[in-house]
């Protein structure tokens, strides 16, 4: 039996559960009307010259995760979603959230609303930047105004106002928090006053004053590690694309969010600590035990795949019915030292939410999770390509499938073996030829009876030596094992 | 300058110093190794353990040491801040002079910040074993093993071996307190109790220092000279500080870096730097060289950053190849009235489209985005990110909080950049510079950053007139599929920055400092510009340089009053080329290109050295296995079919390297094989190629090299995959060659001891 077979995932523990079930039949609360109304209103409100302005926060991620701390992730998720709410207050709005907006602006208008939505967002970030794009709006074109804004917007980002970072003069003047810029303040911290920028202050302050318990990453780790997961809506980029009408924009950017939002607080561990640093639309952010991962992410899922298959008996256009009905996730995960910075943490997260949404563009599934377990000594931003050539990162696992489930539920039950038994046939696997290693795996599992049941668990019979040089976990199953604890 | 060299033998067999490498699936800990695996000693490791005891021997005769370059003496403070030590007459004591300690800058008359310059200790000789320790903790309270606290250490097996340093002293006043710490050192990293520690260790004066760098041939170009620097040990760029306690490293090597680097390497061998006059040419901020950006070589793109323009696909930005969209941000610009949007829409880059032959005949239609990584390759250089505790002296255990993480990039990656305007009367300055040890970045004193630097020739590049001739007739051909007029293109001049720009005082983000450096600039079509931080460390001055700088990449679109083809307009653009753009220019920022080529990319570029391997994947087990075959029919047939000695498996290889098409491959071997019947006279020497193992190797690989291409391809894609095909069978011929060999000396070796019983 050579040992290219041994990964074959075919068989499920028997009689074990897949995942835990939901809390209850969850149910989409989403009010098509309060859309509708919205970009009437704004409609109505353009004048004779409607411009379409767009615009998006330049770098929201390394805003929010700047400082590292969870607080201050938490203080800063809070300034953007005031921004938020304060655009959705404005009469010429079609929709807004996680920094990200489109409103319709009288032409006689439109130089002191850009100008208004840029000095805001930067007197909320302190210095943040802001990507506008306008074109005039033509009502009965609109699908080709939509279609104008978006080829404006894409090179927006690159012309945005530069941002305003007052940078100290020396070393001892930095900022001791994010440590890119001048101290100008302090805050009061658990062991006396701490010299900070104006920026990291605000945003402790806003955390402060959050709801929620407060957290500190060294409350969420286990054995000193921490989980981060990225997790998007899959191919949303095309379905906005495809879409002909301001009002249309509005019901779906508002729908993906309701979704994402009551997934997401579904999914959330229960009396467990962590840090969810969420900026609205269909991006979610989330710092989490390890061991919490596995059960927040298949629930994510889980709930995702069953609210939006709601979107259908909804009345709306063809368009969003097809493609939100069957709306899926790309998560991404790191799991890795705690004291590494959140902001690396989240870029790669995101890198890896990526090959995950590229599994699914490839293979068909409707949701996956690609996670990578970064131990020290290994890099933090080296990039994915190197991760995928060195073969050190499996690839990625659909979610939500009865496939999915038996595999999962096959890391599951092994954690049942004790780590030390796993950690020595890792080695073995790795030092020893094939045959040494049949041989002295099948030597531990004759004596140990964990083994003997995770065998028996997935059907196979583990005195034959050739069924169990087939079922052996891989590096993955092991891993994941180690995810598993949590209850959705 | 005085080289020495340090041994280190073991004892007990093996040592543990973790932290360094990840620590393999299962085990808790393991040795540091190197990029290729093999053990080695941290320089950090080292200097820490002969510190350790230089400062115990200091104390020992009544003289000031403190405590790990903490500027705290631990027998006369209770001081728990670290500061620049002062404990030796206001200056730094011995242990920091030799070892190295925070300070704001050089001491008056001192060249260097650390005495002794250290590299990693590395094997001698042969691969190791590694061994798997177990563990367990044991409850003080029961007497007995906890449960779940097993542990699985690795290390090497070091019995019998050595492992070695090169480094040298740069004060020698400081070499009798090297000799003491060597002498007085026993014990090198954890598990002392347990026996892992115990180290011999040995200090060899030598009686020159060697480098790798050649003298290089004269290849100066007007006033610009093009630069190859490859990292020989672990090295870390300058990189900000993340939080408290991670520390990254820069992708690039700045010209600052460079110039820093090649001045104290000069600085040190002249008797009087300060009043040298080619010193002086070279070095002077306004009148004397600037020192280029160097970013990561690439096949096939000059090196430097992507032009924020240039565009991958999102679901494989490393393979799918890359574009530029700047002519769709140029068209976005130019609509007038919404009637234009669809078809400019429609000739707009938005998803990717690989070749169908790279994709098994899909379209892969995932959206496009920014492009990691830079024109040389689109993942970031190789780095390992290495965890550290700091040891409190006082309990000899972790400091409390004191885990601190930071990246080094590996040895063997590959810069390359320019530098430009060269005083003539400096030349040979640079030249002798390059023949020096030269570190660049943190951690010289530990061995990081030593750097070969090379001057090669300047890769090839279009003229500017031919640049823009080809920019406006491609702009030309795109507008008119947009139905956008054409009118007004010939004033348009594109500039692509490969390197940070630091802008004139008072300009916020460039436009200012170039439309007074072109002159006549009516307006702007496309800016295209991102900002980042570009701090540094000025070690002259002993002071942090922090700006706002507009990153590599940025792109702007000027609309000149003007043709862009007018001479003056030419005249102006060319010295522009030479001397870039706004401040801090002698370090390398503001250097850009008009009408860069890579702008014109409006497919992707869909083979390079880095996907190339992966289109061979597939074909990997048929190369081992014609290889296995080969060499097997080789040692089983007679004396015409032996295979050449490994030495000559080892230069196939470097040949295949270096080989640009699979018929170059094939010309060596041939020639190889016929110059030893020549020289032999008809019969080949023991050691060498025969003719019939060169036909064996030859037909053994060429039905494989069919499979390699496909018919899409470009002759020159053709013969990168043929040749990557070659280089991986001859790496499978050596590897099939040693076990072979070694199995026949064996079978020799049992034959003659049977004759001999």
């Amino acid at each position: 039996m050579g040992r290219k077979g041994r990964h074959s995932n075919k068989h499920t523990p028997s009689g074990s559960t897949a995942s835990a079930p939901l809390p209850s039949q969850p149910q989409l609360r989403f009010d098509p009307e309060n859309s509708r109304v919205r970009v009437a209103r704004a409609l109505k409100s353009a004048g004779p010259n409607p411009h379409l302005v767009g615009f998006e926060a330049v770098g929201i991620q390394e805003f929010i995760a700047a400082n590292g701390r969870p607080l201050a992730m938490k203080g800063a998720s809070r300034l953007v979603k005031l921004f938020d709410a304060s655009n959705l207050d404005a009469v010429g709005t079609v929709f807004a959230g996680g920094g990200r907006g489109m409103q319709v602006v009288p032409s006689e208008k439109l130089g002191e609303v850009i100008e208004r939505l840029c000095s805001r967002y930067a007197e909320t970030t302190f210095g943040g930047q802001l990507a506008i794009a306008h074109v005039p709006l033509d009502i009965q074109e609109q699908a080709q105004s939509l279609r104008w804004l978006r080829m404006r917007l894409d090179g927006a980002k690159d012309q945005a106002h530069p941002p305003m970072v007052p940078l100290p003069a020396s070393v001892d003047e930095i900022c001791s928090d994010c440590r890119i810029r001048a101290r100008a303040t302090q805050y009061p911290g658990p062991e006396g006053p701490v010299p900070a920028c104006w920026r990291c202050a605000a945003v402790v302050k806003a955390g402060r004053e959050s709801d929620g318990e407060h957290w500190i990453f060294g409350d969420i780790a286990t054995d000193g590690a921490i989980a981060v997961v990225c997790a998007d809506g899959n191919n949303l980029g095309a379905l906005f694309g495809d879409l002909g009408n301001l009002e249309d924009h509005a019901l779906c950017s508002d729908l993906v969010s309701a979704i994402f939002d009551r997934a997401h607080q579904a999914a959330c561990p229960r009396g467990k600590p962590f840090v969810d640093p969420v900026v609205g639309g269909d991006d979610v952010r989330v710092f989490l035990p390890p061991n919490e991962l596995l059960a927040y992410v298949t629930t994510l899922v889980r709930m995702v795949h069953e609210l939006s298959e709601q979107v259908h008996d909804m009345k709306l256009s063809r368009a969003i019915s097809r493609g939100l009905s069957r709306l899926g996730v790309g998560v991404g995960a790191v799991i890795a030292p705690f004291h590494y910075p959140a902001n690396r943490l989240v870029a790669m997260a995101h890198d890896i939410e990526d090959a995950a949404k590229s599994a699914c563009l490839e293979h068909g599934y409707r949701s996956a999770l690609d996670f990578v377990w970064l131990r020290s000594g290994e890099e933090l931003s080296e990039g994915l390509g190197t991760f995928a050539r060195s073969g050190r990162r499996g690839s990625a696992i659909p979610l939500g499938t009865s496939e999915a489930d038996d595999y999962l539920a096959r890391a599951r039950a092994i954690d049942a073996v004790p780590t030390s038994q796993r950690a020595m046939m890792a080695s073995a696997q790795a030092d020893l030829g094939e045959d040494e290693f049949m041989n002295l795996f099948c030597y531990q599992v004759a004596r140990s009876r964990t083994w003997q049941d995770w065998f028996e668990a997935c059907g196979v019979n583990w005195c034959d030596r050739d069924e169990v040089a087939v079922t052996l976990p891989d590096k993955r199953l092991l891993e994941i094992a180690k995810l598993t604890g949590g209850q959705p | 300058v005085r080289a020495f060299e340090l041994s280190v033998e073991f004892p007990t067999g093996t040592i543990l110093v973790g932290g360094h490498s990840a620590s393999p699936v299962g085990a808790s800990m393991a040795h540091a190794r190197d990029h290729e695996r093999r053990p080695v000693i941290p320089a950090t490791a080292l200097r820490g353990a002969l510190r350790e005891n230089l400062e115990a021997l200091l104390r020992g005769a009544g003289l000031a040491a403190c405590d790990g370059g903490t500027g705290i003496d631990p027998e006369q403070s209770d001081l728990e801040e670290s500061r620049p030590c002062t404990l030796l007459d206001g200056g730094r004591c011995v242990a920091c002079r030799l070892f190295g300690s925070r300070a704001e800058g050089l001491e008056k008359g001192a060249r260097v910040f650390s005495s002794l310059i250290l590299g990693d200790a590395t094997l001698v000789g042969e691969d190791v074993r590694w061994s798997d320790r177990q563990h367990v903790s044991v409850s003080r309270s029961r007497r007995s093993a906890e449960a779940n606290r097993l542990f699985m250490r690795q290390t090497p097996q070091l019995h019998g071996r050595r492992m070695v340093t090169r480094g040298y002293t740069v004060e020698p006043e400081f070499d009798r307190y090297l000799e003491a710490a060597v002498r007085a050192t026993t014990h090198l990293g954890s598990g002392r109790s347990i026996g892992l520690a115990r180290v011999d260790i040995k200090l060899e004066w030598l009686k020159e220092i060697t480098t790798d760098s050649q003298r290089q041939p004269q290849l100066w170009e007007d006033m610009e000279v093009g630069i190859r620097v490859t990292l020989e040990s672990p090295t870390m760029l300058g990189g900000p500080l993340l939080g408290s306690n991670y520390r990254a490293t820069r992708n690039e090597i700045p010209g600052s870096v460079l110039r820093g680097a090649l001045g104290f390497a000069v600085a040190r061998i002249l008797p009087k730097a300060d009043s040298d006059e080619a010193f002086q040419a070279l070095f002077d901020e306004r009148a004397g060289a600037h020192f280029g950006f160097l970013y990561p070589v690439g096949e096939e793109q000059d090196p430097g950053p992507w032009p924020l323009t240039a565009r991958a696909c999102k679901s494989h930005p490393h393979t799918h190849g890359v574009l530029d969209t700047l002519f769709d941000r140029i068209a976005a610009a130019s609509i007038a009235d919404v009637s234009q949007v669809e078809a400019a829409h429609a000739t707009s880059l938005r998803a990717c489209a690989p070749k169908a032959s790279d994709n098994d005949g899909i379209r892969c239609g995932a959206p496009l985005r920014g492009v990691p990584g830079t024109r040389g390759s689109t993942s970031a250089p190789k780095k390992r990110t290495i965890t550290r505790v700091s040891i409190d002296r006082k309990s000899s255990s972790a400091r409390q909080g004191a885990l601190f993480s930071y990246e080094l990039l590996e040895p063997g990656a590959v810069f390359e950049g320019t530098i430009r305007n060269v005083p003539t009367q400096a030349r040979a300055l640079i030249e002798s510079a390059l023949q020096l040890p030269v570190h660049v970045g943190r951690g010289a004193s530990s061995g990081w950053g030593r750097v070969k630097i090379e001057i090669i020739e300047r890769r090839d590049r279009s003229t500017l007139e031919q640049r823009g001739t080809e920019f406006d007739q491609m702009l030309r051909a795109h507008f008119e599929d947009c139905d956008l007029t054409t009118e007004d293109l010939g004033h348009l001049v594109p500039i692509t920055f490969l390197a940070p720009l630091l802008p004139d005082e008072g300009d916020e983000d460039g436009r200012a400092t170039l439309a007074r450096a072109l002159g006549d600039v009516s307006d702007w079509l496309v800016t295209a510009r991102r900002f980042d931080r570009d701090g540094g460390w000025d070690q002259q001055r002993g002071r942090s340089v922090s700006e706002l700088a507009v990153s590599g990449g940025a792109v702007y679109v000027a609309r000149l009053g003007r043709d862009w083809n007018d001479p003056r307009t030419l005249a102006t653009l060319r010295q522009l080329e030479r001397d870039g753009f706004g401040r801090r220019r002698h370090q390398g920022f503001g250097q850009a290109i008009f009408f860069d080529p890579f702008i014109l990319q409006r497919k992707q570029v869909l083979m390079n050295r880095s996907e190339i391997p992966q289109r061979l994947r597939p074909l990997r087990r048929a190369l081992v296995l014609a290889a296995e075959r080969v060499i097997t029919a080789a040692f089983a047939g007679g004396e015409r079919t032996q295979p050449p000695a490994k030495s000559q498996f080892s230069r196939l290889v470097n040949i295949c390297g270096e080989a640009s098409c699979a018929e170059e491959i094939v010309n060596y071997l041939r020639y190889q094989a016929g110059r030893e019947i020549k020289a032999g006279g008809g019969e080949p020497r023991g050691e060498s190629w025969r003719v019939e193992f060169v036909n064996a190797v030859v037909s053994g690989i060429e039905g494989i090299l069919d499979g390699v291409v496909d018919p899409n391809m470009s002759d020159a894609e053709k013969d990168a995959s043929r040749v990557e095909a070659w280089r991986l069978y001859a790496t499978y011929l050596t590897r099939a060659f040693t076990y072979q060999h070694a199995i026949a000396k064996r079978t020799g070796d049992n034959h003659r001891q049977g004759r001999r019983s």
